[in-house]
């Protein structure tokens, strides 16, 4: 199991959520339950960016870098999918995992020391919180639940939960 | 300010420093690290210059929504609803980082910022329907947001990067809210780029 330790470590560990963020949403397209055309663009534009997420913090992990989906977090994120059997369901629970992954980095960058370090998860936060405002819109959810007044780490995915297999 | 911010606040007012005090109220985070943290008296004051450019952006997104609400361009449903949510959301960065700047010991700036008015102040003169005023709102989101990044290793007390992307991811919300609205994609990049900041000092 890689240490999580460090900004490197943290870096590995926030590649580890991006891939399984990527997993997750390929799984879901398979399904094949998001078919309108603007959840399906969407959501596409949404698995590329988590894509380049990965590739940008693996790049700044250097040798603690991975290239598996962190797994505890995909066994999670499978069971909340599993459930969702039509679109509104599926845009729910993903609008859900991104609200997740910006308050995973408002952890990250709780404990990154470098500048670029922190400058990288800076970076990426506030697109996690656009994606999590598209989703919403698509799935129609309440404005107070879109739209905090702060982001918080209230729902923190953590290494020490999700370790990074 | 929202019942677990200000609960927050009242648990721990006056027992902490400045950067805990932010820290806590955004909730999570640890308040050890920064009872220590502060940089000493040179930091703290490199720190309110940053504190106060932020009250002042603040400041003037509450003076952008509050002209284009009361000029009644936000008529439709949803933009009428959020722009009254998101002038709140303004209302109360701006509250915080004022109190942070006298915690800091610092004087708490209260005007908008000089430099974010010049841009936009001309534009509001001119607003005539809901798309132009969709378009300046946008506008002085999408500076907050893009100042917030650029504090990333400014601070001398580090606990308040967190403590500023809190609020940088929430401004970022709200642009991505009104971007479709003016035929802008709401998450146009993978990683957003600090390229409209207003820069510390600047404008205060």
């Amino acid at each position: 199991m890689a240490q999580t330790s460090g900004d490197k470590g943290l870096q590995a560990f926030a590649q580890s959520v991006e891939l399984a963020l990527v997993q997750a949403y390929t799984e879901v397209a398979a399904a094949g339950t998001i078919t309108s055309p603007g959840a399906v663009d969407a959501t596409t534009t949404i698995v590329q960016h988590h894509q380049e997420h990965a590739g940008v913090l693996g790049d700044a992990a250097g040798s603690r870098a991975t290239s598996e989906p962190n797994r505890r977090l995909m066994n999670r994120f499978r069971a909340d999918l599993r459930g969702a059997s039509n679109e509104a369901a599926a845009l729910d629970v993903l609008f859900r995992f991104e609200n997740e992954a910006a308050s995973t980095y408002m952890f990250v960058l709780s404990s990154l020391e470098a500048t670029p370090a922190l400058e990288l998860a800076a970076s990426i936060l506030p697109v996690e919180s656009e994606h999590a405002v598209v989703l919403a819109g698509l799935a129609h959810q309440a404005p107070a639940e879109t739209f905090p007044s702060f982001e918080t780490q209230d729902q923190a995915l953590k290494p020490d939960e999700f370790p990074v297999s | 300010m929202g019942g677990v911010t200000r609960r927050r606040f009242l648990q721990i007012g006056g027992t902490l420093s400045a950067s805990a005090l932010l820290a806590a109220c955004i909730g999570g985070g640890s308040t050890k690290r920064s009872r220590d943290s502060s940089g000493g008296a040179r930091g703290r004051q490199a720190d309110a210059t940053i504190v106060r450019t932020l009250s002042s952006v603040e400041t003037a997104a509450v003076v952008v929504y509050t002209r284009v609400i009361d000029a009644g361009l936000l008529s439709t449903p949803v933009p009428s609803e959020l722009g009254e949510l998101f002038r709140s959301h303004h209302q109360e960065h701006a509250e915080l980082f004022r109190r942070t700047t006298a915690d800091l010991g610092g004087r708490p700036f209260t005007d908008p910022n000089a430099v974010v008015m010049q841009q936009l102040g001309p534009r509001l003169d001119t607003l005539g329907d809901e798309a132009t005023a969709l378009r300046v709102v946008f506008d002085v989101e999408t500076i907050l947001a893009d100042t917030y990044q650029a504090t990333m290793g400014t601070f001398a007390d580090k606990s308040f990067n967190v403590a500023a992307m809190s609020v940088g991811g929430a401004e970022a919300r709200h642009a991505a809210a009104i971007a479709p609205s003016i035929g802008l994609s709401p998450a146009p990049q993978a990683l957003a780029s600090p390229d409209r900041a207003v820069p510390a000092g600047n404008g205060v």
